[in-house]
């Protein structure tokens, strides 16, 4: 009797989430779930491990282009720049030679799309939390103070995506400039994209010019068609 | 022949069993569903027909309109909706299957399901008389060696299916399981022939239960069959 009441009650259920409204491009109570999952899965998994690395030999030749309509162009300027700004109206801009400057690192490490795909890539670039820190955009000794997201745009701004600041400090989380041990190609994000092992690639925004640390929620491109905020892995 | 004798009614499946059996019905509806939806982006198979796949697993969907069962099923382009609805009843049939192989253990339930000494046996004479290949009836149990085999495997497969959906889904933070599985690419490969074999116990599954009848069907609601009053019990499904 009861066990065939939780049928009829499973199927309204089904029926009950199918009939709501839409939530950034999905039913509302799975929009919920996937975040309640997401905030779970935060605080279950430390921010800080480390993806593991392969052997130069698994890489995969050639690396696979995801072209429009999962990342849409965004011509670069020429006279390219990377700004970051900070909500207390901070703002440093970076030219390319001086972010090549700086400390980088160089993995071999899976990318994974939401697709199902996946390869195993070399990167190589400047960890974005480096960067953030010795800018003093981020002080780790006062973390309780330091903003809750970082948004992270193309030139125009018609591909952009919003990560938590955990994952963003991740020490993985780079800005890449070479892939593969080659400058970066135009087709992957030349000269500056993201990449890090620990979100998805419709997180690892190519083309990158504009980094806003902020405590506003920033929704992200795939974000707002129906995909999951946080991807991560 | 049907039994003609004076009959009583017969407790047969404990209520927690009838809940885990009926929650766990639509939450594996809706994940097969929701897995096609998903695996339409990539298909790592190369069970379907005529899909070209080229060695690092991508399937090459161009041109392939007349074999193209997710276009028929209209599975096409819903990735985003796919991922949405697996991500939120995986905690139904995750957490559902936990609780049922709890309960199996802790009631002691699990004895008349894990196969023992003569189940290999008791299930040769059940294939040999279900497909009509001999007269030699099957012991009479709860549940039959066939059965046995049937439902602890069934178990086991659920386990490894979120064993590998973790795996596919926390590729870097539970990387050691995900290389445990051979990587990324064999774990999906392995959780989509786990799906395969959920279908095909399904077909098999209801088809026994219609061979069985509406006493045995029933029993699964209400927990109770019918059995002769004097006599064993007839087989059970």
């Amino acid at each position: 009797m009861w066990a065939g009441l939780a049928v009829l009650g499973s199927v309204g259920f089904i029926n009950w989430i199918a009939t709501r409204s839409e939530d950034r491009g999905v039913h509302w109570p799975l929009r919920r779930g996937e975040d309640a999952t997401d905030n779970l899965m935060e605080e279950f998994f430390a921010s800080y491990k480390l993806a593991p690395e392969f052997p130069v030999s698994q890489i995969a030749s050639p690396a696979r282009i995801n072209p429009s309509p999962g990342t849409p162009d965004d011509p670069v300027p020429d006279d390219y720049k990377l700004t970051i700004t900070d909500m207390g109206g901070n703002s440093h801009t970076l030219t390319l030679d001086q972010l090549k400057a700086m400390p980088s690192k160089t993995m071999v490490t899976q990318f994974c799309c939401i697709e199902g795909w996946s390869q195993i890539v070399q990167w190589t670039g400047v960890p974005l939390s480096e960067l953030l820190i010795a800018l003093k955009f981020v002080d780790l000794a006062k973390m309780d103070q330091a903003p809750k997201y970082v948004r992270m745009e193309t030139a125009q701004g018609t591909y952009y995506v919003g990560w938590d600041l955990a994952s963003a400090l991740h020490p993985q989380t780079l800005l890449v400039y070479a892939m593969n041990g080659a400058p970066l190609e135009p087709e992957h994000g030349a000269p500056i994209r993201l990449y890090s092992p620990v979100k998805y690639g419709y997180k690892n925004i190519k083309w990158l010019t504009t980094i806003i640390l902020t405590n506003d929620f920033p929704t992200d491109y795939w974000g707002d068609q129906g995909y999951d905020w946080y991807g991560g892995l | 022949m049907r039994y003609q004798g004076p009959v009583k009614l017969e407790k047969k499946h404990p209520l927690a069993i009838r809940w885990f059996h009926w929650i766990n019905f639509p939450s594996i509806s809706i994940m097969v569903y929701s897995g096609l939806l998903i695996l339409w982006a990539q298909d790592p198979t190369f069970m379907i027909a005529g899909r070209p796949v080229i060695p690092d697993g991508t399937a090459n969907y161009g041109g392939l309109g007349m074999l193209d069962f997710y276009h028929w099923l209209h599975l096409d382009g819903r990735l985003a909706e796919g991922i949405s609805w697996h991500f939120f009843f995986m905690w139904f049939f995750a957490i559902n299957g936990v609780l049922y192989a709890a309960y199996l253990i802790l009631s002691g339930e699990w004895k008349t399901i894990v196969p023992q000494r003569g189940t290999l046996k008791s299930a040769m004479i059940t294939v040999l008389h279900d497909m009509h290949l001999s007269k030699k009836e099957p012991p009479r149990a709860k549940f039959n060696g066939a059965q046995q085999i049937a439902y602890t495997t069934i178990i086991l497969m659920g386990g490894l299916e979120v064993l590998t959906g973790i795996a596919i889904f926390k590729p870097t933070q539970q990387s050691w399981l995900t290389a445990l599985f051979g990587g990324y690419f064999i774990a999906r490969l392995i959780h989509f022939c786990i799906m395969l074999g959920f279908v095909g116990f399904f077909a098999i599954h209801v088809a026994q239960v219609i061979r069985a009848g509406w006493n045995n069907f029933r029993a699964m609601v209400t927990g109770y069959e019918l059995a002769p009053a004097e006599e064993a019990p007839p087989e059970n499904v």
